[in-house]
């Protein structure tokens, strides 16, 4: 069993197994716009990890007696393909774990978006992890929320997810797999760039106060990168723009 | 210059499509381009609802004591209720331009003024995309209806109502509309292709 008490060297030199300093994050890399019949959709690469997240809405909500006569409602899938991952995660289908994430990335995304705006409607939001590499649902919450304005949903913000973590006395972010696994703590959080608002909170492990202030203080630090490779995405889809 | 959602527009607050007011600031809701000289606001993505006096096109999709059910694609259904001194009969299928009088419950359309449209097709485009076929003061869509010797209403639903015997022709303007609305000089782009399809079809007839 993976556990903090089996756990192997997560530290050489100074530095994470992959050579990464503590607040350094993997490659990101984002693609707005790939998918044709979705209205808004966006690919995700983050080290390792791998998502297509799809938009469709707003549209009538199609179960009646979920909608609300005063907003629009909100469905989300988080699903994992069944060769994403090595061990157990890999199981396709609505497990205990994707219904879970589900769950909490829609409240994530009811905070931002303007709901009041379509009365009785519905928005489907779908996350596909194609390969995983620990953080896959801070992945999948950013790749949704390209998505997300690439549908041309009115939203609050462009809201991202990131993890921290805590290697013996060291805080990290970006965990990865092994780290995510074998560390004393992780702790993926969503964000609202615009006030620092925190929408997401999950954590596993534990921090003492300090440790969890600094940790907040990492992720937020490393959002702003974040951020920005969301803004370009967008930017690249609607690219003819700036030329007159 | 790009906007995305969370970025303050104004300091103070103002109403627009595309926009929310927060603490006495207006911050941008959906991806669009605002020109800082023109002070011109355009979104790129999304539409929103309805607003009164617009002109929608719709099917009819069912009747029952006087109520007429019309499907508006993106506005979802809209309600046509005779009154007493208007009477009016379709039947279902039917193809009708109508007035939007009012909006109830944030999402109920109600019309008015319906006009019946005989044959043609109905063509959805992008509900964002409207504004950029319709054209600064009709230029674009006039010069399409010139070219293609075709009718067309444009509903302000996203269903565009065309008649005549160039409609492919104006599909693939409307096509081509979608995919580059934020080039510039569109029009002129518009105006080539269509010349260029107009002739290879002769060349065909011939």
């Amino acid at each position: 069993m993976a556990s903090s008490l089996n756990k192997p060297e997560l530290l050489k030199n100074g530095k994470r197994l992959d050579g990464r300093d503590f607040n350094q994050l993997r490659n990101l890399k984002i693609e707005a716009g790939v998918l044709k019949n979705a209205d808004g959709s966006a690919y995700l690469e983050w080290g390792n990890n791998k998502v297509i997240a799809a938009v469709f809405g707003p549209k009538e909500a199609t179960s009646k007696h979920f909608a609300d006569p005063n907003k629009a409602i909100i469905k989300c899938r988080y699903a994992m393909a069944p060769f994403s991952s090595l061990e157990e995660h890999g199981r396709t289908g609505p497990n205990r774990r994707a219904t879970e994430i589900s769950k909490v990335a829609k409240e994530v995304f009811e905070n931002v978006i303007l709901l009041n705006e379509f009365p009785g409607g519905e928005i489907d939001i779908y996350m596909e992890i194609l390969q995983s590499d620990g953080g896959t649902r801070a992945a999948g919450i950013t790749a949704a929320a390209v998505a997300l304005a690439n549908a041309g949903i009115p939203m609050k913000d462009l809201i991202y997810a990131v993890s921290a973590g805590r290697i013996d006395e060291h805080i990290v972010v970006d965990v990865d797999m092994l780290e995510d696994n074998y560390s004393d703590a992780d702790m993926p959080i969503a964000v609202s760039p615009r006030n620092n608002n925190i929408l997401l909170l999950q954590m596993d492990g534990g921090f003492t106060r300090k440790q969890f202030d600094e940790a907040i203080e990492m992720a937020l630090e490393s959002g702003k990168e974040i951020h920005k490779i969301q803004k370009d995405a967008l930017e690249r889809c609607y690219k003819n723009i700036n030329e007159k | 210059m790009l906007m995305i959602p969370g970025e303050k527009l104004f300091d103070e607050p103002k109403k627009m499509n595309g926009t929310y007011v927060e603490n006495g600031a207006t911050y941008v809701s959906t991806v669009a381009i605002f020109d800082n000289e023109r002070k011109n606001f355009a979104v790129l993505e999304g539409g929103g609802m309805p607003r009164v006096e617009d002109i929608v096109i719709g099917t009819v999709s069912g009747s029952r004591n006087r109520v007429y059910n019309i499907e508006l694609s993106y506005f979802g259904k809209g309600l046509l209720i005779e009154g007493k001194y208007e009477k009016y009969s379709f039947n279902e299928g039917d193809i009708i331009s109508a007035r939007v009088k009012d909006i109830e419950y944030g999402k109920t359309v109600i019309l008015v003024q319906p006009r019946t449209l005989i044959g043609g097709t109905i063509i959805n485009m992008k509900l964002a995309r409207i504004p950029r076929f319709i054209g600064r003061e009709n230029t674009m869509v006039n010069m399409v209806s010139e070219l293609t010797k075709t009718k067309i209403i444009v509903g302000k639903n996203g269903s565009v109502w065309v008649k005549g015997e160039n409609e492919d022709i104006v599909m693939s303007a409307i096509e081509m509309v979608e995919k580059e609305s934020h080039v510039s000089g569109l029009t002129d782009k518009v105006k080539e292709m269509i010349e260029k399809k107009l002739m290879q079809k002769e060349k065909n007839k011939v």
